[in-house]
């Protein structure tokens, strides 16, 4: 979950939405992150976020994985990743340093309000998965005139 | 005139960008040694490997910057250099170093001397 990432909104329940849709990804991502995140100490696989006035960018930088082995979901307004990190280790070799992960890779954020679930590509290049989800249009504010 | 332009360019632009640590795997087997290391977002253009005595160096430049005119929302990895050296024993051939870069995915084979390799000897049935 990354924070600083909201709309201002003046309006009381949609602020009160955006707490709980919130504290609803925090509670989501602590209890994944006993399971299959947790070894990694949680800050495996780094990811970088941008944003422009059309879209978002998340960046997950995890090499050798396998793209057809990349499970990409939106779910309650939360992006998940899953995907399978392919090991190798030579014939009959004798390790020396061991710090690369293998295995399950998982991340969870938590979308904007004004990203689009139905607009999401995905693009697996040089190690670096780039997910990009379209941002919604702005309504524009309806001015009434007062007789 | 220009190649020396565009080296002295990247070089400038190595000493400026963060220094990256990758996370590696070294194994040794009878062959030789086997270095793998995660650089994503690293192309073999902007890879360096070089070996001097019995260190071997890599260095990689990774382009991971967002789009122009985007605003950096959360960056857990900066735009960087990659930098790792080892140093190796003896009794491995450096002229006959293997490297492969495939999915960010970088595989480094560097055989033993032909002398270091054990050498199995076939008896003969008298």
């Amino acid at each position: 979950m990354f924070s600083g990432f909201r709309t201002i909104d003046n309006n009381i329940v949609n602020q009160l939405n955006l707490i709980q849709r919130e504290l609803e990804c925090a509670f989501n991502q602590a209890s994944t992150n006993t399971n299959e995140n947790f070894r990694a100490g949680n800050i495996y696989p780094p990811v970088n976020i941008s944003s422009t006035n059309d879209s978002i960018d998340v960046k997950l930088f995890v090499a050798n994985l396998n793209p057809t082995a990349i499970d990409v979901t939106v779910d309650n307004n939360v992006l998940n990743i899953r995907a399978q990190k392919e090991s190798f280790v030579p014939d009959g070799a004798k390790p020396f340093i061991k710090e690369r992960v293998d295995g399950k890779v998982f991340r969870q954020v938590c979308m904007p309000e004004d990203s689009d679930p139905n607009k999401i590509t995905a693009d697996y290049k040089l190690g670096v998965l780039t997910i990009n989800i379209a941002k919604l249009e702005k309504t524009q504010p309806i001015k009434v005139k007062v007789h | 005139m220009m190649e020396i332009k565009n080296k002295v360019n990247e070089t400038n632009k190595k000493t400026t960008l963060t220094s990256l640590r990758p996370l590696v795997d070294v194994y040794e087997n009878t062959e030789g040694v086997v270095i793998m290391a995660d650089l994503p977002g690293v192309d073999t253009e902007q890879l360096e490997i070089q070996v001097e005595g019995n260190v071997l160096s890599l260095e990689g430049i990774a382009v991971i910057a967002p789009a122009e005119g985007a605003k950096k929302e959360l960056e857990m990895t900066p735009e960087g250099v990659y930098k790792r050296s080892f140093s190796l024993g003896d009794g491995l051939d450096f002229n006959q170093i293997d490297a492969e870069l495939k999915s960010g995915l970088l595989t480094i084979k560097v055989p033993k001397k032909v002398a270091e390799v054990p050498q199995k000897i076939k008896v003969r049935a008298a």
